[in-house]
This record gives structure tokens, C-alpha cells and sequence, in this order.
């Protein structure tokens, strides 16, 4: 392609065919060596192996550079994101801007070293609908960002006056050209994350392990099984807590005219932009040790996340908040819920005590004019709402055991993501009737929702 | 509404599914056994000397046998169980023995509707309607359908959730 204009474009314009950084293949390999310096080192150092792990590296930084080559995108006429890939089998991909979903910016560790941004963008439908793009620089990652959310924006501004057929032309708002202010923003003190983060399950574990460690040492004083038990327990715990908190280390959450916006990371950073219409259910979590502190996290599920990918959309609208502080993290956020408000619970049946002997007194539901509600849990605190026009299908289950107490489960799907709202324990007579009092209320709240997808 | 009709018990205006599922379900039962069998059958053979070996091959052939008579058993009430009725607004879909369960899907979130019929489905002249919604834990499947019924099914269920607005 030799007409392509230059790797670095104008900030702004990306209606000329681009490549992507020219240190991508750079880049890419260092992320692959470690591997391959690992491997070595547990194979053994000698000549040919290094020999081989050498021309490794050459082939790869050429595979890496040719692949690189070859990889163009630009926005075409029709505002589509339209990205070419492939050596031998050329692929091309058009991603409908006014289809968006999402577009986040992620930066690994290396790409924030060497100045870089690796930019994610997903449309809505099925299949091959996301697109990353890596790496870019950090302002052509920015400005594309914008350049899109702004085609975004403006499609949906047309789509609205070519409904309420008012030809005034589109202004183009100079406020757009710069990123969004933030409204509204808060930070999770990072002294806070660490230790909500080690009062959670992983302490438990701990705990569990150090006894068994003990127990074990008591009954063979002379073998190893006390130690091994002690480091696994350490190990695992420990390994689990330092990944979440670099993971979610820095958290901070704001409202734009564009939506949410969540970005946490110590090594590498995550960037979301979420529109409130997108979550489809909301969770309050609440493990045992942070009931003294009054503690609680804020999970979501976002629609049109890849399911099979955990890091494609934000599971966690914020990982710790203190309960007074949580009205006004709903008044800003996500004004439409209310969940603080005072509900009627219809519990769950005595005789799920045989079923649920530990959770059995938290388990409820409560079918409300705006949301349904599950609460359960007997260590970890959990309470699920969703919107009824958000809830995909109703089931109802029950289980040999649960026969014999005459009580059911009243499912409502969400979208794939944290959040599960299954009101178990129920009296069956009552899981039928709140089944099909949900069935109504979702059928006259999707008539007045009707604009919006789900 | 009691909740043995929710979950279409001795209902009549479920519609039910064609009873060659029953012996389509069978042979899966014959085909999926067989040739365990077999293979159980060849190691007992040749390790017949093992003790571990033999002991393990006649847990797992008695395991086949059981499982397999078991759900020999159960094909003919599973069938039955399976019911689903198109209502105003949503589908339902109920099914089970052991463990029952009833879902409703309403039209309106109805993102696709597909028909399904493998290799052995076809020798039965049988085909499967799967709905699909944004959640992943729907699961409303509808199996042993004739063919033409399956295709009457999918574009009425289309119909309807067109119909149904969003």
C-alpha cells in the first residue's frame, strides 16, 4: 500500500489509512520473551538452545513486523472503523460506529513504559463485533477515542432529529473536540482496597490453612505435611490478594456527559466508559469481615461485555464504599435504582432451613413497582436488583429435595456477569405467583422503556 | 395457578413434543454406551491380570450398565415432561423430571431463534428450536420437534418478537 499517507496521522483525522505504532513488533516481542527466557532457563542453558531462542526472537520480530505491515484501519465514508489484517489471508473487518457499545483504552505495563495505549472497540451484534487495536500512541489513542465517540454521538444526535424532522443543521460541538469533563468523580483510598481486599475470602483460606497447618503438625511432628499445608494456604491467599490489588489498585469512578467512567490498575491500567443503560443488574456485596466496617462492594453486569473474557467489560462498579456513602454513589451514577429504600421481603419457607441451613433466614425476594430484588447469603451479604424491563426470561426450578419441601427457585437472567439473581428457598405456591407477577410488571415496563435495546 | 401447572403437569393445552424423540433418545443411550462398553470390555481383556485394572474396568462397566438402564427408564417421562405453550407476550418452555424447571421468555427479548437437527436427528426426521436471549442462562430449548413444525415454530416466534416492539 503505497499511498498510505504516513504511520503517524493528524490528531484528529483518521480518514486516511493508518498503520498502528511502528514499535508494535517491538512491543509484541518483548511481551512474548519472558516466556521464552523462562523456558530456556528451565531447559538449560547451553549453545544451540540459546542458538534456537535466537532465531526465535529473529523470526518472531520479523512475523511481528510483516503482521504489523499489514495491518491498516482507517474511518471510512460510511463511519465505519474498517481494519485490514492478515499476510496470507487478507481479512477485513467494518465496525459500525453508530453501533457502539464501548470503546476503552487499556495500557499494559510495557505500553505504559514506552508511551503507548492499546485501544479496545466493540459494537453491537453477535460475533465478530470488537476490534483492538495495539499499540498506539498515546495521543493518537486518545484523539481516536474521541474521534469516535464523537461520530457516535453525533449518529445518534441525527438519528433524534431526523425522528422529530427538524432540519436544523448538526452543530459540531467545540466542547467534544477535548475529553469529557468529569461531573462527578470519586477515588477508592488505596489504604482502604488493601484492607477490604485482605478481609475477604482469601482470609479465610488463610485462617482454614494456619489450623490445618497446626493440626497436621500435632499429628505428624516429624513429617512436612504442616509446613506444605502453611505455604499453600499462604501462597494461595497471598497470590490471590496481590492480584486484586494491582488489578484494582487506583480505583476511581466519575460521571461524564458520556456516561461512567471507571479506571483502576497498578501495572495495567483499565479504562471504561459505561452508558447507565448498558448495566443491566446491580449487586451489593458484603463478606463478613467488613460488617464492623460498615463496608460494601458495588458489583455490575454490563451488556454487550464479551462472556467469555473477563477483562472486556468492568464487573465492578466499585470494589469498596462505605454504606453512608452509598446514596449518593446511586443519586450519581445510576439515579434510576433505588435500592436504599425500605422493601417488602416475601422470605423464603421455613422448611428451606433443610435446604439452605445457614442462609435459609437471609434468603428473599421482593417484586417491587421499579426492581426486583434477591437477597441471600449467610457469611457474604448479597442483594441483587435489576430493572424489569432489563430481565431477559423468568425460570422457575425445583430439585428432588426441594420437592420433597415443596419449594422452588425464581430465577431472573440477567446478562452474563457478576451479578446472579436466583431467589431460592420459596415456597412453591409463592415462587408461581412472584414468577407471574414479575411476568406482568416486566411486559408493562418494557412498553414504557420501549426506546431503549434492553 | 398452582405450581403443578406452572410447571405443566397433567395441563392439556401444552403443546408436546413428537414421541420419536423417544427412540431417538434411546439409540443415544445404545450409541453412547456401546462403544464404552466395548473399549471397558477390551481393557478388562487384556489387564485381566492387573488387579487395580480389572477392578477399576468392572466399576466402570457396572457404572455404564446402571447409568444406562436408569436413563432407559426415565426416556419415556422425560419426554413427556418436555411442554411449551406460546402465550401473549412470552414463550414458555417447561421441562425435567428430577429436576424441573419452567422458563418464560418473553418475545421482546427474543435475539435469535434457531434450528437445530445433527446427523442422527435427521435419520428421525427430528429437529431442535433453541432461543437465545442477551442471558447466557436462559437455556430455552425445545427438542424432538418435526421438522416442518420446527420451522412453523421459529417464524412464528420470529413473528412475534418482531411484533412485540423493543
Amino acid at each position: 500500500m503505497s499511498e498510505l499517507s504516513s504511520t503517524r496521522t493528524e490528531a484528529g483525522d483518521f480518514a486516511v489509512i493508518s498503520r498502528t505504532s511502528p514499535l508494535t513488533p517491538v512491543l509484541q516481542i518483548l511481551n512474548v520473551s519472558p516466556g521464552l527466557f523462562v523456558t530456556v532457563l528451565i531447559i538449560g542453558m547451553d549453545l544451540w538452545i540459546a542458538g534456537i531462542a535466537a532465531g526465535l526472537l529473529i523470526l518472531g520480530t520479523f512475523g511481528y513486523w510483516i503482521s504489523w505491515r499489514k495491518r491498516t484501519f482507517w474511518i471510512n465514508a460510511e463511519n465505519e472503523l474498517e481494519v485490514t489484517s492478515g499476510v496470507l489471508f487478507r481479512r477485513s473487518r467494518r465496525l459500525r460506529i453508530s453501533r457502539l457499545q464501548s470503546v476503552d483504552i487499556t495500557r499494559p505495563i510495557l505500553a505504559r513504559v514506552s508511551g503507548h495505549s492499546s485501544l479496545k472497540v466493540e459494537v453491537a451484534g453477535s460475533g465478530d463485533s470488537r476490534v483492538v487495536l495495539s499499540y498506539l500512541s498515546v495521543e493518537q489513542a486518545k484523539s481516536l477515542r474521541l474521534k469516535i465517540l464523537n461520530l457516535a454521538k453525533n449518529d445518534v444526535a441525527l438519528r433524534e432529529s431526523a425522528r422529530s424532522e427538524s432540519d436544523a443543521p448538526m452543530q459540531s460541538d467545540p466542547e467534544l473536540q477535548s475529553d469529557p469533563e468529569l461531573q462527578w468523580h470519586w477515588k477508592v483510598p488505596n489504604s482502604r482496597l488493601v484492607a477490604s481486599l485482605a478481609l475477604t475470602t482469601s482470609t479465610y483460606l488463610l485462617i482454614i490453612g494456619s489450623v490445618l497447618s497446626v493440626v497436621f503438625a500435632f499429628l505428624d511432628p516429624f513429617g512436612r505435611t504442616g509446613l506444605l499445608t502453611l505455604a499453600l494456604a499462604v501462597g494461595g491467599s497471598g497470590i490471590s490478594l496481590i492480584t486484586g490489588i494491582t488489578s484494582l489498585f487506583n480505583f476511581s469512578i466519575g460521571r461524564s456527559e458520556r456516561g461512567i467512567t471507571i479506571s483502576h490498575g497498578l501495572f495495567t491500567t483499565a479504562n471504561y466508559m459505561v452508558s447507565p443503560i448498558r448495566v443491566q443488574a446491580v449487586g451489593l456485596i458484603q463478606p463478613i469481615a467488613w460488617r464492623p466496617f460498615g463496608w460494601y462492594q458495588v458489583a455490575i453486569n454490563v451488556a454487550g461485555t464479551d462472556q467469555s473474557n473477563q477483562k472486556s467489560g468492568p464487573r465492578v462498579l466499585i470494589p469498596v464504599i462505605h454504606e453512608r456513602d452509598l446514596p449518593e454513589l446511586f443519586s450519581e451514577l445510576l439515579p434510576a435504582w433505588n435500592l436504599g429504600s425500605d422493601r417488602e421481603w416475601t422470605t423464603a419457607a421455613i422448611s428451606s432451613l433443610w435446604r439452605f441451613p445457614w442462609q435459609a433466614r437471609r434468603l428473599a425476594v421482593s417484586v417491587n413497582p421499579d426492581l426486583f430484588m434477591v437477597r441471600s447469603g449467610a457469611l457474604t451479604h448479597r442483594l441483587g436488583a435489576v430493572p424489569h424491563a432489563r430481565i431477559q426470561s423468568i425460570r422457575v426450578t425445583q430439585g428432588p429435595w426441594e420437592r420433597k419441601l415443596g419449594i422452588s427457585s425464581l430465577h431472573a437472567d440477567s446478562v452474563p456477569g457478576p451479578v446472579r439473581l436466583s431467589g431460592r428457598g420459596l415456597n412453591s405456591r409463592v415462587a408461581a405467583q412472584a414468577a407471574l407477577a414479575e411476568l406482568n410488571l416486566m411486559a408493562s415496563a418494557r412498553k414504557l422503556t420501549a426506546s431503549e435495546n434492553w | 395457578m398452582t405450581i403443578a401447572e406452572l410447571f405443566g403437569a397433567g395441563s392439556t393445552d401444552w403443546l408436546r413434543v413428537n414421541e420419536k424423540l423417544r427412540t431417538y433418545w434411546h439409540t443415544l443411550i445404545i450409541l453412547t454406551a456401546v462403544p464404552l462398553l466395548i473399549v471397558a470390555a477390551v481393557v478388562l481383556v487384556f489387564a485381566w491380570n492387573v488387579a487395580i485394572v480389572k477392578l477399576i474396568a468392572l466399576l466402570v462397566i457396572g457404572g455404564i450398565l446402571v447409568f444406562g438402564t436408569w436413563s432407559w427408564f426415565l426416556v419415556t417421562r422425560r419426554v413427556r415432561s418436555i411442554g411449551y405453550r406460546i402465550e401473549a407476550r412470552e414463550l414458555k418452555v417447561s421441562s425435567g423430571i428430577m429436576f424441573r424447571r419452567v422458563v418464560s421468555v418473553p418475545f421482546a427479548r427474543m435475539q435469535l431463534v434457531e434450528v437445530s437437527a445433527g446427523p442422527l436427528e435427521r435419520a428421525f426426521s427430528l429437529a431442535s428450536v433453541q432461543l437465545h436471549t442477551a442471558s447466557a442462562s436462559t437455556d430455552a430449548t425445545i427438542p424432538g420437534l418435526d421438522p416442518e413444525r420446527a420451522a412453523e415454530l421459529r417464524d412464528a416466534l420470529a413473528l412475534h418478537s418482531a411484533t412485540a416492539g423493543l
